[in-house]
């Protein structure tokens, strides 16, 4: 069934118009290509046969014909180097729609693949620029030769490196640091204190073990000063906006780590009026109400008493 | 609306009925396309359908020497092609019935 180019004998007249068509399939697989070249051949021979007007007048010019006969056989024209890329794709068996989805995105993925490797690149040495600058050429290189190098074992190795670079720089990324995520709630507040849902801690309300506000210096662990960010809150069931303010000490530099801080409450109009501490009510402790209550069970464990850091302002 | 964007979507209808009675070979077979009234059907779109039905196994296919030219690549339909035409028939009907209750209803409101 099959026919070669020389068995294909068309009238004379007919010889251009099929060479036109010919030179449009040849990225067909050969079978494919000459047994619908076997059809063009008939065809041109039954109309030269009929003999009013040339072909093309009757046909339109042969890129048409050629591409009406692809669209209505369902044909396609393949990728540079068909006979590779045909071997892997039935050897992986993708189905169709995703395949016809993948050969549209695959233009923007082989821009893709070098960089990401650049960037796993640059991510594994950074500060390397001999390393980022040998990633960027050979990119540049990989781009310009990825039409030779298409359905090619080159092409699938450079694939295969480009998602293991981007294992790379995913794993990076997460392993750098530890990103919580709040869906719509308040972007996470850089700083010392905040609550489990990212809002900010911007004020402390101290009091003393009988219940009585206290100001206080806070320091952690270590003596260093735990200050709480200066952002604006809002009041929850008013939506008022509450300002802290820094309290300042005797040369009017501000002092971060004094609580409470002055706290002002900006109503809807812009007026803005102090706020006072808030009513809350402090648990009621047991008989033992020194103000270390917890110390004699611990004391039995703990054998030495770290004294408090020394860092007074 | 032009006919050739219609005819897309049945030309395979069209192909296998003019296959149903006798076998054909591919220029025949537009002839008989073009003498039913189908004109703007394109030479190549025939041809392309004539091979996917094929590909499909709708169609059997035998080659016939002929004295003036080349040997002839006629078409017939199978038991396959038989099924699909009449499928394909009549989800037509449904939808040519269903398209003209639309156009007479639109035709009735705007007059």
């Amino acid at each position: 069934m099959t026919a070669t180019e020389t068995e294909i004998v068309v009238p004379p007249e007919a010889q251009p118009y099929l060479a036109a068509v010919r030179a449009l399939l040849d990225s067909l697989p050969s079978e494919q290509r000459d047994e619908l070249l076997d059809d063009v051949a008939a065809h041109l021979t039954e109309l030269s046969a009929e003999g009013d007007g040339t072909l093309a007048d009757r046909l339109g010019p042969p890129s048409r014909y050629a591409a009406d006969f692809v669209s209505s056989a369902e044909l396609k024209l393949p990728d540079p180097d068909p006979a590779a890329a045909g071997r892997l794709r039935d050897a992986i068996h993708v189905p169709a729609a995703l395949r016809d989805r993948w050969d549209a995105m695959r233009p923007a993925w082989v821009v893709l693949r070098p960089f990401l490797v650049a960037l796993a690149a640059a991510q594994l040495f950074p500060g390397n620029a001999f390393v980022l600058v040998s990633f960027l050429v050979l990119a540049a290189v990989s781009v310009r030769r990825s039409q030779q190098l298409a359905g090619s074992g080159w092409d699938a190795l450079a694939s295969l490196i480009a998602v293991v670079a981007l294992v790379v720089i995913v794993g990076q990324w997460t392993g750098a640091r530890t990103v919580y995520v709040h869906d719509a709630g308040p972007a996470p507040i850089e700083g010392p204190l905040s609550k489990g849902d990212g809002s900010p801690v911007t004020n402390i309300w101290a009091y003393d073990a009988q219940g009585r506000p206290v100001r206080v210096f806070l320091y952690d662990q270590l003596g260093r000063a735990i200050e709480a960010p200066v952002v604006d809150s809002y009041d929850e069931r008013t939506g008022e906006r509450i300002v802290s303010d820094l309290p300042t000490d005797a040369n009017g530099a501000p002092v971060a780590n004094l609580y409470p801080r002055p706290q002002r409450r900006i109503g809807d109009t812009g007026e803005s009026r102090n706020e006072p501490p808030p009513a809350i009510t402090t648990p009621r402790l047991g008989d033992d109400t020194t103000t270390t209550s917890t110390s004699t069970s611990t004391s039995t464990t703990t054998t030495t008493t770290t004294p408090p850091p020394t860092a007074a302002p | 609306m032009e006919t050739s964007q219609l005819l897309k979507g049945v030309l395979d209808l069209a192909v296998l009925a003019v296959l149903e009675d006798d076998d054909g070979y591919g220029y025949d077979i537009l002839r008989r396309l073009r003498e039913a009234g189908l004109d703007e059907v394109g030479d190549a779109s025939v041809y392309g359908t004539l091979r996917r039905l094929f590909q499909a196994g709708a169609l059997s296919s035998y080659v016939v020497p002929s004295e003036e030219g080349p040997h002839r690549k006629y078409y017939g339909l199978n038991a396959r092609g038989r099924t699909q035409l009449a499928e394909m028939t009549k989800a037509w009907r449904a939808f040519a019935d269903t398209l003209d209750r639309l156009t007479n209803h639109e035709n009735g409101e705007a007059a």
